[in-house]
């Protein structure tokens, strides 16, 4: 096969696309080229190509920098008989097509002969169809030949080929590569959409937004605990320092690099339009003195910002009154996440939420001192679509509040209203009618609440396929009449393939009886509730009316057969009673078993010899 | 009778004769092929891809037929699009120099393959992480159009945002 370009073009004067050539040298100018490979690929290599190629110096700019060996261009030095060329040619091009590139080379090729060269061309040879011919091509990094450089170029470039300077290449090279910035086509740097799809991934790689830290376990509350939880000295220990956990989080700060975004600001014009666009989608402070510049830059500026997302994160000192400036300066209209956390003092403006209500899914004002049932009633009404709501250690909010949260927010998925005082001021009363209304509730905070056995039976009754996760610490209403009543009663009609279960079941019911009549409706009926299915977390800390842990433990083997680790949080005092009754049931359990084995083994009607028998006869 | 296939010819004219799945991962060709075969594709179907040089077709073909069973996440969910991580199959597909990663981010484009567009993307926005604005437009070849007063301007109002 042989590629003859030189004939099927000729009649395609390609445009002069003046300094192409020099864009290449922005990259390697030689590659290793297998010869084998070359082999494979020459014969692949020899389809036509399209004139319509040479048409468009859109298309040479920038197809050129993809070549990393510029056969093509280092063609063009020589001269001599056309026979000579062509088979010159044909060895220049084949390295060329691994690369991908023997278009060009083929339309630079043809377009060389259509000028004459100077003296300064290599001598051809006779022979250069020999690979290595080519790998030992002097290293041309200008091409001072091309029909496209222009001859006030040319003088220092044939300079440049006899001394070999790669230094002065380089800096030529970008020189030039700069020059030709202005005429290829457009790069992806100049279409508005790639660049905002660019930096909307550079802000998702790079933002974070400050959050607290969702700990494996909580902090152990003493040695001891740390002790009874672990089980051995050293993790002990660890856990109480709590580095385990915390020490992760830091590594992941180290790794995004801070002040990407900022840096894409000072690009240019559009980098600076997309990515201030992009930043004003997620204004997030956790320090008082950016916040401070952020409230005064507001003062001198048309751009109005329209976040999605805005989060003070415990800028403990802030005063009410720079919220003033957002209200003139901020559009909360696309605002979906408010979250103002441990930042006591201020209140966010009605306004905000009359404005952007609508689409606020989630509402965080953790360890507010001036929230309190009017506001809640004012989000309520304002807010329709929250699915989060995090209120803890907000104490001036009472049932009222959370009555009307309830009343009038069907979405919630996520609530916590824990507190450490001040909780008598919840109640069943309102969580019976956010429970009701809210069925796909799955993360649930309630510690120090005075809920009563009440609240937790509506949970299973509603939300029981929903739930994850259940803080209950510190609840000292709640009783043996919830949590393990609940669970115990999944035990009976549950799961019926677990053998675990089944013997544990037939143990309870010495006559077996419920055994099989549970396989038996099992295969009739739609299996009967079982609650809290998918609960991983559950936290019960200081409930001490909580005597019955057997089925709590029941449950938590039984979510580990079905691959769900249940982590119970328990104080050190319930660790230790839930220890002891853990041990006694595991007693029972082997007990049990080992007397099955012994009546299997010594049952007399089994069909196979006795082992006084077995003895004897031997 | 084999299934019609679908020919995409890019501006060198190479011819790409490739399934009908595979072609159809391009948003722009799936649309063009219901639009003009409202009974679905009889023969062979010819597309010509005037923008798109043959070896970058050639890369975007590739990487539809390695996807061509997977299932993205929603339209939609933009969200998850943009977190869901660059897959390891194609950071190894974009190992091509810098000029060659753009073609194929345009020629998604142009397509309209979004998947491949955004694994585009999220390459080039790592390459961008933590670096100054000098290095940015060195590396990306972009020219800088603000005047020193303009950019002064920039960094004082945004000093706010500087570790952003």
């Amino acid at each position: 096969m042989d590629i003859n370009p030189v004939s099927k073009h000729k009649t395609q004067p390609l445009p002069y696309a003046c300094h192409i050539d020099n864009k290449v040298y922005d990259y390697h100018p030689f590659i290793d080229v297998d010869e084998d490979e070359l082999e494979a690929e020459s014969s692949s290599s020899t389809s036509p190509r399209s004139p319509k190629r040479a048409k468009s110096i859109s298309c040479f700019s920038n197809y050129y920098p993809g070549v990393n060996n510029n056969g093509g261009s280092k063609s063009s030095r020589y001269t001599g008989n056309n026979s000579s060329l062509k088979r010159r040619l044909k060895s220049i091009c084949v390295p060329s097509t691994s690369t991908n590139a023997s278009t060009i080379q083929t339309n630079f090729s043809l377009q060389e002969r259509e000028f004459s060269f100077d003296s300064h061309s290599v001598p051809s040879s006779t022979n250069n169809s020999d690979i290595s011919d080519l790998e030992s091509l002097p290293d041309l990094t200008e091409d001072e030949y091309s029909p496209f450089s222009t001859p006030i170029k040319k003088v220092p470039l044939i300079n440049n080929f006899i001394t070999h300077e790669d230094e002065a290449d380089k800096t030529r090279t970008n020189l030039f590569s700069k020059l030709l910035l202005a005429q290829s086509k457009p790069s992806i740097f100049e279409i508005p959409e790639l660049v905002y799809r660019i930096m909307e991934f550079v802000d998702v790689q790079n933002t974070i937004i400050p959050q607290e830290p969702t700990p494996m376990r909580r902090k152990p509350l003493s040695y001891n605990h740390a002790f009874l939880i672990h089980g051995n000295k050293e993790t002990a220990e660890m856990s109480m320092k709590q580095s385990i956990i915390m020490d992760n989080i830091e590594d992941e700060h180290k790794k995004t690099h801070k002040g990407t975004l900022f840096n894409c600001l000072l690009v240019n014009r559009l980098f600076y339009q997309v990515t201030r666009e992009i930043m004003s989608k997620k204004m997030v402070f956790n320090d008082a003195k950016k916040y401070g510049q952020f409230i005064q830059s507001l003062q001198h500026r048309n751009f109005q910002y329209k976040p999605e997302i805005f989060v003070l994160h415990k800028l403990f000192h802030i005063k009410q009154g720079t919220f003033d400036y957002l209200k003139d300066h901020i559009n909360f209209e696309k605002l979906q996440w408010l979250e103002i956390y441990m930042c006591p003092k201020v209140l966010p403006p009605i306004e905000f939420f009359k404005t952007g209500g609508k689409n606020l899914r989630k509402l965080i004002l953790t360890g507010s001192k001036i929230i309190d049932d009017d506001f809640l009633i004012m989000i309520s009404e304002n807010c329709p679509n929250l699915e989060v709501l995090d209120i803890r250690a907000c104490e001036l909010v009472s049932d009222i509040g959370i009555y009307s949260i309830g009343n009038k927010c069907h979405k919630l998925t996520n609530i916590n209203f824990g507190r450490k005082q001040k909780g008598h001021l919840i109640t069943d009363t309102s969580l019976s009618k956010l429970i009701s209304n809210n069925k796909n509730l799955s993360t649930v905070g309630l510690a120090g609440c005075h809920i009563s056995d009440k609240t937790i039976w509506e949970l299973a009754i509603h939300c029981s396929h929903s739930l994850e996760r259940l803080s209950l610490n510190n609840c000292p209403l709640l009783s043996n009449q919830s949590i393990p009543l609940i669970l115990a009663s999944n035990r009976n009609h549950n799961n019926n393939n677990n053998p675990y279960t089944n013997y544990y079941t037939h143990q309870q019911h010495n006559n077996g009886l419920i055994l099989t009549t549970n396989n038996n409706v099992e295969n009739i009926a739609p299996s009967p509730p079982s609650y809290f299915q998918n609960l991983s977390v559950l936290e019960l800390r200081y409930n001490y009316q909580i005597s019955s842990w057997q089925p709590i433990i029941d449950f938590k083997r039984r979510q580990e057969f079905r691959g769900i680790t249940l982590l119970l949080e328990l104080c050190e005092t319930l660790l230790l009673r839930m220890r002891q009754q853990e041990l006694e049931m595991d007693k029972t359990i082997s007990q049990r078993i080992f007397n099955d084995i012994l009546e299997w083994a010594n049952d007399e009607n089994d069909g196979d010899s006795s082992f006084q028998d077995l003895l004897r006869n031997r | 009778m084999s299934e019609p296939k679908v020919i995409m010819v890019s501006s060198d004219e190479e011819r790409f004769k490739v399934d009908q799945v595979v072609a159809e991962k391009s948003v722009t060709i799936k649309n063009m092929i219901r639009d003009l075969n409202p009974d679905g594709l009889t023969e062979d179907f010819e597309v010509p891809v005037s923008t798109i040089r043959a070896n970058v077709l050639s890369k975007v073909l590739e990487w539809c037929e390695h996807h061509k069973t997977t299932v993205f996440p929603d339209e939609d969910d933009e969200d998850a699009k943009k977190t869901a991580p660059i897959e390891e199959w194609d950071r190894t597909f974009f190992r091509v120099d810098q000029e060659m990663l753009y073609e194929i981010i345009l020629a998604a484009n142009f397509l309209n393959i979004t998947p491949l567009r955004d694994s585009g993307c999220k390459i080039v926005a790592e390459m961008i992480r933590g670096k100054s604005p000098e290095e940015l437009r060195k590396v990306f070849n972009i020219t800088n159009d603000f005047t020193a007063e303009e950019e002064a301007a920039i960094r004082r109002e945004n000093e706010w945002a500087e570790d952003r």
